[in-house]
């Protein structure tokens, strides 16, 4: 049997994350308000211009809107085991960052937008799909720029290399 | 694990008590057993023969001494591949799975049942239909005559198993079949030009009892009927309709004589056809892409068809299908499946191809 490649993590997880992140409709409704009279192929444009799979941030964005950026790293190797992590930057424009409640949720849209990040990527049925054992939040620091305000998620999991 | 260590009463493991459970791995044993020469490919297939998945299977039962036995086989699968109702396709012959298909957490087993004829006959709204089915005798010890002072007619009675789909639920008491093996040899002389033939020596049925609710597993099930011996009316004969040729009963006990044999839906008014989709891919893991079947005539307007769809790929049983009207919505959640193509045809028609692929997200 082929050995199966180390860096394969770098697009699955990806594509696994984005997968995720577009079927929670918290998130959706948070970024794009009510989506209900949106059909599916419309929606999933609107999905791929404010979630990415890299960390680069245009600086000449405009749109008074929210954006996840994220992408997958990994740091350590060792013989058997490798770490890989996860960073996802929730951020919102300064301009929305305070306009936007829901029950159960507390803070800003930057804060309740990391807590719905991080209930989809921790649940049950999601968490256990990235390595061995479950994925987990390391670090949550913060996202401070001109226009732009949020959250820098790191999640991490090892799995065999 | 650290519960055990420190437990007065340990559960019993049969395992260094690092692993779970035995049974967390029976069902990967089974699957290993599928890629031995102990398993053979096999079709599992729809009522009307529209879906057949090929699927890898142990068939047991092979070789058995007693006529009845013959008929019987027992199909070894996954848990959850197939219920009651669908037909195995094995070795050139359909095989209908009878019984509730049940599993012992390694396996699931399902009963299969040959199916030595194919019942023909028009339901109410004149469409021809088609089942393969299990026919046993159900008057064994009679000598095939009745007979009263007068005159002497012939007497049989045979149980049929069929799917429990709707058209065959739909039979009623009195439906006509022409059951007989002579067909065979009496279509050798019909011609390609011939319309109709009803000249021909057949043994007739009538549906005297039908048994839905006996073998209803709720999600699945089969479905018997009894049918009767009667006479051959003068109707009862070949009817080419179409390309295809079909032996019918026209007349029944409840619906009356049909005159006309209404032809199948005219193709030749259906000039073009093409399949309508917002995208040629599939995202995998997100929900189901729909592809739609529109049918023109000579003049280029929208009419009415019958869409009957064909996927060419060798994962077909990875993929999720489900059909709503002329709509076919096909899903996948299978990320090994990623850039992975396969076609998708209308009506076999070489001309309505679609490639499409299956994608990620990202």
């Amino acid at each position: 049997m082929a050995r199966k490649l180390t860096t394969k993590e770098l697009g699955l997880y990806k594509t696994r994350i984005s997968n995720a992140l577009l079927k929670s409709d918290d998130i959706k409704e948070l970024m794009f308000g009510d989506t209900s009279n949106l059909n599916p192929k419309d929606l999933l444009l609107k999905f791929k211009d404010h979630v990415n799979s890299h960390l680069f941030i245009d600086d000449t964005i405009t749109n008074t809107s929210t954006y996840i950026f994220f992408d997958v790293m990994l740091p350590r190797m060792r013989p058997q085991v490798k770490n890989v992590q996860v960073y996802i930057y929730a951020i919102c424009h300064r301009d929305i960052l305070e306009n936007y409640t829901k029950e159960g949720y507390y803070g800003n849209r930057a804060d309740i937008l990391s807590e719905m990040i991080e209930e989809t990527l921790l649940d049950e049925n999601i968490v256990k799909e990235f390595g061995i054992g479950d994925l987990e939040l390391d670090n949550v620091d913060i996202y401070n720029s001109t226009t732009f305000y949020g959250r820098i998620m790191t999640f991490s999991v090892n799995n065999f290399r | 694990m650290a519960t055990e260590w420190y437990l007065l009463n340990p559960p019993y493991s049969q395992t260094s008590g690092f692993e779970d459970e035995v049974m967390d791995f029976a069902q990967d044993a089974f699957s290993e057993a599928l890629d031995s020469p102990l398993a053979i490919n096999v079709e599992y297939c729809n009522a009307d023969l529209s879906i057949c998945s090929p699927i890898k299977a142990i068939i047991q039962n092979k070789v058995q001494d007693t006529k009845l036995n013959a008929f019987t086989r027992h199909l070894l699968v996954p848990v959850g591949t197939c219920k009651a109702g669908y037909y195995i396709h094995y070795k050139n012959r359909y095989w209908l799975i009878v019984g509730l298909v049940d599993d012992n957490g390694m396996y699931e087993k399902a009963v299969l049942t040959l199916c030595n004829w194919k019942l023909t006959w028009r339901n109410t709204e004149g469409k021809i239909i088609e089942r393969w089915s299990s026919i046993q005798s159900a008057s064994q010890y009679n000598n095939g005559q009745r007979d009263n002072r007068y005159y002497i007619l012939r007497t049989d009675q045979l149980l049929i198993c069929m799917p429990n789909d709707d058209e065959c639920v739909m039979l009623d008491s009195g439906q006509r079949f022409i059951i007989d093996k002579r067909i065979e040899i009496y279509e050798r002389n019909i011609g390609e030009d011939e319309t109709s033939v009803t000249s021909n020596k057949v043994i007739t049925y009538q549906v005297t009892r039908n048994d839905s609710v006996l073998y209803n597993y709720i999600d699945s099930g089969h479905y018997e009927i009894l049918v009767t011996q009667d006479e051959q009316h003068e109707n009862d004969g070949f009817y080419r309709v179409g390309d295809n040729g079909y032996w019918l009963c026209l007349e029944s006990e409840h619906s009356g004589i049909i005159e006309d044999l209404s032809p199948e839906p005219d193709d030749d008014a259906i000039v073009a056809s093409k399949i309508i989709y917002d995208d040629d891919k599939i995202y995998s893991g997100l929900s189901a892409s729909e592809f739609t079947a529109v049918f023109y005539d000579a003049e280029g307007n929208m009419i009415d068809g019958d869409a009957e769809w064909t996927i060419n790929c060798d994962f077909l049983d990875k993929l999720q299908v489900d059909y709503i009207n002329n709509t076919i919505c096909i899903s996948v959640d299978d990320l090994s499946l990623l850039n992975k193509s396969f076609e998708l045809f209308l009506n076999n028609d070489e001309n309505t191809k679609l490639t499409i692929t299956i994608v990620g997200l990202i």
